[in-house]
């Protein structure tokens, strides 16, 4: 051990204050999950504390401080059962382009090691159903994050109406599938992404098995035609007997800043209790919408124009930030899922409230289902 | 009056879901994910509501249905103050419709009038916004208003795009490293609008920076961190005070990580003054007499989604103030933390100081 690196993690903040009889109060912080640790020592400690910075090996440091080796050990000890320290492998060049990544996956996951992580995040296979607003810009941030394989699933193709919000959208690749303009955009970010596409559209019959590659990792839900909870009931029954999780973003109508929601096998509620628990919940509300339009009523022009026949003035609005927020949150959960960390809330959906700027919590654990035989 | 009144037109917004049940009415605008119950005694509501398509009056609307016109008037403006009837004062242009009915149905639910609608998409298009560091953060929102129709842009950043950056950091390539970051951001947002204009600024922010800085700005966001953020923060804090522009500290980066910036319109909000003796208040109570271990060599970790998040967010609250809908913004007066482990917000209330000697004496507009 004295001859090996260590360092204390980049997000622990260390504060002290002198007490009685020359020792100290010194109290660890970690600044992302605001945890803190408080012990008293001496002052020899607090000198090895500054020097555990990486570049000087254990025995150096105790030469240095004049501290002897047994107390050093003790205070390695202590400060890795806590996850406070990192042992710093001078062999193992961190990949420059993901070094500050690395740095906080060290940061979120204590006693983990950021590079390994960080190797493990990029072998991952990915499957994305729909590549609109949501869909890019999941691509897009899991393609910096350092994911490397794709398989992106849209018919369509790009529009002008779509630059509003799709972020890989603009006017130099229109006309051409969605498909084939994000996997041209992300591999401009990193050349070594592979990208595989199916310009085709997810009907009722289609068969999942000639979309979903039996080795993929987890699959995102963004495909919203007819309605995103047909497609994702239709994907979710056949993931859930293939073992692979599913991640249904939000985005969409009525649900323009939602979180959406992951669905692990064997560990999650299943499509069906997300979809009963819904049922149950809307059982007496039944809506109906003002949708019947003339446009020659509402829209200033004389020629006929097909274009405009799908578009329902004052129906579903949202802008490019309401999909990136939805995306983002969406993309942090499938990463920590990915790389093995639990996260909470892990059965809920928030619903995130646009002029009050705060969520709100839809949970689904309750729910007793046949289909998935929880309890 | 009247007469003028009963003429005008409106159409019942698609978006707003209604279910009639024991007399009660329910309208759920799901847009923004707002109810509005109303107590009713008509069996016919949702069909008289429905023949609000944009085409008929109020006066033919009543006629047709056989309900006295005052009692749908009061009706109608009632509906219409709380966002669910929209006037029809103009037909939306064509190519508006086509580019940008997505935006336009956003904003509606925030309009009276269709006339207000495009007014404010001609509103997006007028302001100029100052942007201070195109980094984690910046670049996102630089990115998204520039589709939402922001067509004037100052950009303000020193750096080089480096090999590091790519994984948090929008708009940049591969092909870029080397490049400066401000001329890809130009070289992408015209990509997006070809009319935008962008003014750059190869700059760092100092205290310097506002001598002989000499255009007009309507917003102003900082994401610069160098050489912290409270060093900008106070730099931006002054000058939009001063000069009375709303300005947006932006959180997500570096030890912000977590933080989704405050917003502050001058004067009406809690300035960063405000905002400094709240939290000296706060960490004092916490760890009296600490002091902090100053360690050398240190890099904090960075995660793009946390960024974004924050970006996301603050440019939300960008949009509000740049279409003139300052009252719906939320990231004012408080210190928003996203929390990671419970993947959700930390709100401290942070309520403008009545004593800061920065926006309390004299100065109210």
């Amino acid at each position: 051990m004295i001859n090996k690196f260590f360092k204390i993690r980049e997000s622990v903040d260390i504060y002290t204050l002198p007490l009685k009889d020359k020792k100290y109060k010194i109290q660890f912080y970690r600044i992302n999950t605001r945890e803190k640790k408080s012990i008293e020592v001496d002052k020899i400690v607090l000198n090895i504390l500054i020097f555990l910075d990486g570049s000087k090996t254990l025995k150096e440091i105790a030469k240095i401080t004049n501290a002897d080796i047994a107390s050093i050990k003790k205070l390695i000890n202590f400060l890795f059962q806590h996850g406070f320290l990192i042992e710093v492998q001078k062999d193992n060049v961190t990949e420059e382009r993901f070094k500050r990544q690395i740095s906080f996956f060290n940061d979120l996951i204590p006693n983990s090691n950021g590079e390994e992580v960080q190797k493990k995040l990029s072998s991952k296979k990915v499957v994305i159903f729909g590549v609109g607003s949501v869909g890019g810009d999941i691509a897009i941030l899991l393609s910096r994050a350092g994911i490397k394989n794709f398989l992106l699933i849209d018919y369509k193709k790009t529009r002008k109406s779509d630059i509003v919000r799709h972020l890989y959208v603009n006017n130099k690749n229109l006309g051409i599938y969605k498909t084939d303009a994000l996997k041209e955009y992300i591999q401009k970010i990193n050349k070594k992404i592979n990208v595989l596409c199916i310009n085709k559209k997810l009907i009722p019959n289609s068969n999942l098995k000639e979309f979903i590659p039996e080795d993929t990792d987890i699959v995102i839900n963004c495909a919203d035609e007819p309605y995103i909870g047909h497609t994702s009931l239709k994907i979710g029954r056949y993931l859930w007997d293939k073992k692979i999780p599913l991640y249904i973003a939000g985005g969409f109508d009525a649900h323009s800043m939602s979180t959406g929601e992951l669905i692990v096998p064997n560990k999650t509620p299943c499509i069906d209790c997300y979809q009963n628990s819904f049922r149950k919940a809307l059982k007496d509300w039944k809506p109906s919408y003002n949708t019947e339009q003339e446009k020659k009523a509402l829209i200033d022009f004389t020629e006929q124009h097909n274009d405009i026949e799908n578009i329902i003035i004052g129906g579903a609005g949202s802008v490019a930030q309401c999909s990136l927020f939805s995306a983002s949150y969406a993309v942090m959960k499938i990463i920590f899922h990915l790389i093995g960390l639990d996260i909470t809330k892990e059965s809920k959906r928030g619903e995130y409230l646009i002029n009050e700027g705060i969520f709100t919590w839809v949970d689904f654990t309750k729910e007793e289902c046949d289909i998935c035989r929880r309890k | 009056m009247i007469s003028v009144e009963e003429n005008k037109i409106f159409r019942l917004k698609a978006s707003i879901a209604l279910v009639y049940k024991n007399k009660i009415l329910n309208l759920f605008k799901t847009n923004t994910r707002e109810n509005l119950f109303l107590e009713i005694n008509y069996d016919n509501i949702i069909n008289l509501l429905f023949d609000f398509k944009g085409k008929l009056t109020i006066k033919e609307i009543s006629e047709k249905n056989n309900i006295d016109k005052d009692t749908l008037l009061s009706l109608v403006n009632y509906l219409n103050k709380k966002n669910i009837l929209i006037e029809i004062d103009k037909k939306y242009p064509l190519k508006l419709i086509e580019e940008k009915y997505r935006i336009i149905n956003f904003l509606e639910d925030f309009c009276t009038k269709t006339s207000e609608v495009i007014e404010k998409i001609n509103s997006l298009k007028n302001k100029q916004v100052l942007i201070i560091g195109l980094g984690a953060v910046g670049s996102w929102i630089a990115d998204v208003l520039a589709r939402n129709g922001v067509e004037n842009f100052i950009i303000v950043d020193d750096d080089k795009v480096e090999l590091s950056n790519l994984h948090r950091q929008n708009l940049y390539f591969e092909e870029d490293i080397g490049r400066y970051k401000i001329d890809c951001v130009e070289e992408r947002l015209k990509e997006i609008n070809d009319t935008i204009n962008v003014i750059k600024i190869y700059k760092k922010l100092t205290k310097e920076f506002f001598i002989d800085f000499d255009y007009e700005c309507d917003l102003i966001i900082n994401c610069a961190d160098y050489p912290s953020v409270d060093y900008t923060t106070k730099i931006i804090g002054e000058y939009g005070m001063k000069n009375n522009i709303p300005h947006i500290i932006g959180g997500g980066y570096n030890l912000h990580l977590t933080l989704i910036g405050q917003t502050v319109l001058p004067y009406k909000t809690a300035c960063h003054n405000c905002f400094d003796i709240k939290l000296q208040e706060f960490n004092a109570s916490e760890i009296i007499g600490l002091k902090k271990l100053q360690r050398k060599n240190r890099k904090i970790g960075s995660f793009a989604p946390l960024s974004v998040i924050s970006a996301s967010l603050s440019s939300l609250d960008a949009f509000k103030i740049l279409c003139n809908l300052e009252e719906y913004i939320v990231n004012n007066s408080k210190r928003i933390e996203f929390r990671i482990r419970e993947m959700d917000f930390d709100i401290m209330e942070i309520p403008k100081n009545s004593e800061c000697p920065v926006c309390s004496k004299g100065n109210i507009i």
